[in-house]
């Protein structure tokens, strides 16, 4: 893949599965930590060189700290573009392990 | 077969019970410390954590870091957890990521160039100069001196030590000594200094810091290096003139 393509992992793989369920929806960093099970020194970086890339957008949630008696989390979710790269890439990576086996889902796949 | 008196009996037990007693109260009041105090703890590592981060995107991570921290609450461990493997951890690499990538290709075209006119440069005078001359010469001269110096040494182990044929074998023993640990020291030595840099470094730290710090590292090592060389010869010599 050239440079104008982050590179793909198994967990960055697992990460764009995740986000593509339901791509209007808006998801935090924790919310992805917890739901592929990945260490946040993956996720995090991965978001990051996702956004660079133009797949991902991001924004600060719109709640009232002080309401919440929290700092504002940083929402994240694929671009149009980033659809478009995620299902490609998701489409080689069942091509190339065979119908059914999904990245973050067992098999190869980060627990 | 071992006895034990009434009265020892009691003293054991009694001092058992003191022992549980205070050692339960202890680590109640530990644990109690430890709940109260880890929240504060994982704010702290996420503070030191956003350090690693280019300064436009530090408060960005540290808000978003602190609020997913706080939805460990009355979940100190966890907390910690959270700030220990996922943002202490993820700081340098994340750090990677959104550094700006500044060479381009005409750049670094350029730089090829200068490289290049610098390296024809360095070959020019070298030439002049007729170095590779000069440096056969020392080597010729060194690998003589060497040999003459051998000669010498196994000639005066052999007249001290008449048993000791095999002059080679002390040195062998005193310089892999030398380079075990030399290597140990080294090694463990550069690791720890760049763990330590790596984890409470700042991401942008003046460059001379940089220095002062590689400076005292390069410092220490070549300290380290001459201890030890000091060392093995201190050994050569107990091993040839002991006893």
């Amino acid at each position: 893949m050239g440079s104008d393509h982050p590179r793909l992992t198994p967990q960055s793989l697992a990460l764009l599965n995740v986000l593509l369920q339901n791509p209007a929806d808006w998801k935090y960093g924790l919310e992805l930590i917890e739901a592929l099970g990945i260490k946040g020194g993956t996720v995090y970086p991965t978001l990051a060189r996702f956004e660079r890339f133009g797949w991902l957008e991001s924004r600060a949630e719109e709640a009232d700290p002080a309401k919440v008696k929290r700092p504002r989390r940083r929402l994240y979710r694929l671009t149009g573009e980033g659809q478009l790269q995620a299902q490609i890439a998701l489409e080689r990576w069942r091509r190339m392990l065979g119908a059914g086996d999904e990245p973050g889902k067992g098999g190869l796949a980060p627990a | 077969m071992i006895t034990i008196s009434i009265g020892t009996a009691v003293v054991a037990l009694v001092v058992g019970f003191i022992f549980k007693a205070v050692g339960g109260a202890a680590s109640s009041i530990l644990a109690d410390e430890f709940k109260a105090s880890a929240p504060h703890a994982a704010q702290r590592i996420i503070r030191i954590a956003v350090r690693r981060i280019p300064a436009e995107r530090r408060e960005e991570m540290l808000e978003t870091w602190l609020a997913e921290a706080s939805e460990y609450e009355g979940r100190p461990l966890r907390a910690l957890r959270f700030a220990l493997w996922n943002c202490l951890v993820a700081a340098p690499l994340l750090a990677r990521e959104l550094r700006p990538v500044a060479v381009t290709s005409s750049g670094s075209a350029r730089s090829r160039g200068v490289v290049e006119g610098a390296r024809s440069r360095v070959r020019r005078v070298w030439n002049w100069l007729e170095f590779s001359q000069f440096l056969r010469a020392l080597w010729t001269s060194l690998r003589d001196s060497l040999k003459a110096s051998v000669r010498i040494y196994a000639d005066a182990v052999r007249s001290l030590r008449p048993g000791v044929s095999q002059s080679g074998e002390l040195m062998r023993d005193a310089f892999r000594i030398w380079l075990a640990a030399f290597i140990a020291v080294a090694a463990s030595f550069t690791f720890a200094v760049r763990s330590l840099i790596n984890l409470i470094g700042p991401y942008d730290y003046p460059r001379a810091w940089r220095s002062a710090a590689q400076l005292a590292v390069r410092g220490l090592l070549y300290a380290s290096a001459g201890a030890l060389t000091f060392a093995a010869v201190l050994y050569a010599l107990e091993v040839l003139f002991g006893r």
